[in-house]
Order: C-alpha cells, then structure tokens, then sequence
C-alpha cells in the first residue's frame, strides 16, 4: 500500500512540473535601430537638429524628434534597403527634405521561443538623393554591423 | 494430479534442507517467462489533441523473477507554434534499460509495479518555419516571415527515470502506465537555435535539463519460454 502512495506522490509531482516560458519577456533586447549622430560640416562637432521628422516613403508613417543629436532609425525588416524622408525644423519656413537610401543585408538571430527572432544588419551603402538645397552635405559609415545601439553606426554632417 | 503430489512429497522427503517451502510453490504455478511487445497509445491519444504525430513500440524480456530488459522505439513530429515562432521537429530514438518489479504478487499473478531506468538516444532535425521580428515599438508591419530553415543532424542522450504499473487484463494481456523524469546528458543544437523538442525526450527547454514523460501501454505476451 506504501508504494501505491510512493506512486502517486510521484505521479503529482511530475504533473505539476513547470512549463517554459512561451511569452517574451521585455528583458529581452530587440532589434537593433540604425543610430545617425549628427556633427558641424566645418567644426565636425556634435551638431543638434530641431524638429525632426522621419518619415517612411514606403507608409507614410513618422517619427518625430523635438531637438536631437541623434536619432534611432527602425530598418524595415522586410527588405533589404529602408527609404526615408528627413524633413528639418519641420514648422519654420527653412524646412528642408532631404531623402535617404539606406541598403544593407539581414541577419536573423535566435533570441527565445516567445520572442522569436531579431535581425542584425550590415549596411552596404548609405545613399542621399541629390536635390536643390540638401541639407545633409557629408556622411560617414562609422560601423556598418548593426548589432546592438550602444554605438552610433552613421555620421551626418550638417 | 494425485500422482503429481505424490512426487512433489516424494521430493519433499528425499530433498535435505536445500528446498524451503516457498520453492516448492514455485514448482507448482507456472512462472510466465518470455518476450513481451507493445505499443503505447498515450501517442495515438496526443494525436488527437495536439499537433503532433507519433508511433512507440514496447519489448521487454524477464531475466530475472523481479529483472526485465526493457527496450523502446520509436518516432515522433511535432509542431509548436508561439505567437513569435513556428517550428517543427521530428526524429526517431531508442531507449534501452531495465525495469525491476517491486510487487509481491499473489501465486499465480503477473502484475508489476515497477522502478526502471533506460538510456536513451534521440537523431532529428528542426525547422523553423515562420517567425516574428522581435520589435518592441511597431514602425513597419509585424507581419511573420517565411523562411524555412532546416537543421538537420541533431541528436541528442539522456537518461530516465521510470515508475509505472503494468497489470494483466486477461491472459498474456497486460495494460501499462508509466511516468518519467528525463535528464538530459548531452544535445547537439543547431546554429542560431535550439532544440524546443526532442522525439522522444518531449518538451525540453532552456537552462533546465530535466523532462518529464509519460506512457500508457497495451503488451502482449509472446508465449515461449515458460519455466
């Protein structure tokens, strides 16, 4: 009769046993964003903007920045090249578009059963469209491997 | 049958001590010896409920009174599906051991409540089949991507830890439950994944090398060697 209770202690205890966590957690970092720091043309110091807005040619959607030095950029995950529109001090008359090309490849990186994958990139070329005033006079690619946003990837000189 | 206890009496007297009592018994009720095989149906029964497909065929041998060599095969596929990643894993494993019964049984009774141990081995490939982009704020559409990845060649060795029940239901049938605790040895993982299932091991996840499993079995007593 003891090894009949023996059994079934087992029994419930192997049932209850814990499930994996199917849910992503937050702690988890996600896809890492293009980082553009912007600097002086002449001085090549840090050089702010205001009223920036990035705007996607693809979906129209848009982010917007009061005053920044840097901006994260979202890659479309779906393509290997993302086209933007950066539009500066937005609500004065000196706004100016400037329209970017950015192309690179993808890498997918396991992170959890939840989460799923997230991508890196390496960025092949960073391409501005060539227009009456643009505003954006130079670049530099200062890390093409876009693994985490610890670091800025792209300079804009301005 | 008189004269079959005449000659158990006449051995009786003949014998000096090396013969308890209990011995004796044994003489008179047959022990069953012999090849058991089966199949577990707890496989056909995650079938119907899950995504999932699977076959398990039984054996074991008595070696000993209480001792059986117990082997299992088989092969399963499943697919997993979280709302971030798709994924598919199939193979085949075997499982090697033994099982010793810790039941007293009445005269004449074939019933096991048992401890075992098996070692078991596991070949399969993965593949991933859709997944999400994890992205915390949305910008561009979160739609999955298709992109089939096969990893093939994984494998994986672990141990088990069994108690179960197999009870005669009729002559040569028996009816089996068994539960275990995996611990896992070693596995192969893919590159840039890992192994959420393995045939025969069951769910298995990460920083945790324990499982669990369980079986329910219909054996059949192949007949031939009775002592």
């Amino acid at each position: 009769m003891n090894k009949i209770n023996g059994i079934y202690i087992a029994l419930i205890i192997t049932l209850f046993s814990c499930e994996p966590d199917d849910i992503c957690l937050e702690s988890y970092d996600d896809t890492p964003k293009l980082i553009i720091r912007f600097y002086d043309e002449i001085t090549n110091e840090l050089k702010p903007l205001r009223n920036l807005e990035i705007i996607s040619t693809e979906t129209q959607d848009t982010l917007f920045f009061n005053e920044v030095d840097s901006i994260p950029i979202p890659l479309n995950h779906k393509e290997n090249f993302t086209s933007l529109s950066i539009k500066i001090n937005s609500y004065g008359a000196n706004s100016n578009i400037d329209n970017i090309l950015i192309d690179y490849s993808r890498k997918p990186i396991y992170i959890s059963v939840g989460c799923g994958f997230v991508l890196n990139f390496n960025i092949n070329s960073f391409i501005i469209e060539k227009d009456q005033n643009n505003w954006i006079k130079n670049y530099n690619i200062y890390k093409s491997i876009i693994e985490n946003e610890e670091t800025r990837h792209v300079e804009v000189f301005h | 049958m008189l004269k079959f206890f005449i000659s158990i009496a006449i051995i009786i007297l003949f014998s000096v001590k090396n013969y308890s009592q209990t011995e004796n018994d044994s003489v008179i009720i047959k022990n069953k010896y012999g090849i058991r095989i089966g199949l577990d149906f707890s496989k056909q029964i995650r079938m119907l409920t899950e995504d999932y497909k699977g076959l398990s065929l039984y054996g074991d041998v008595k070696i000993k009174e209480r001792l059986f060599i117990v082997s299992e095969l088989g092969s399963d596929e499943k697919d997993l599906r979280t709302e971030n990643l798709r994924s598919k894993f199939s193979g085949n494993y075997i499982k090697v051991g033994f099982n010793y019964n810790l039941y007293n049984n009445l005269p004449g009774l074939n019933n096991e409540i048992y401890v075992g141990f098996r070692f078991a081995t596991s070949k399969f490939k993965s593949e991933i089949l859709e997944y999400r982009i994890y992205n915390k704020d949305q910008f561009w559409l979160q739609d999955p991507i298709f992109d089939n990845i096969i990893n093939k060649g994984l494998n994986a060795n672990w141990v088990e830890l069994v108690i179960g029940i197999n009870t005669e239901l009729a002559n040569n049938l028996f009816m089996g439950l068994s539960l275990r605790l995996n611990r896992m040895l070693n596995q192969k993982k893919p590159e840039n994944f890992t192994n959420l299932y393995i045939p025969g091991f069951n769910k298995a996840t990460e920083n945790n090398n324990f499982g669990t499993g369980l079986t329910y079995s219909l054996i059949y007593q192949i007949p031939i060697v009775k002592k």
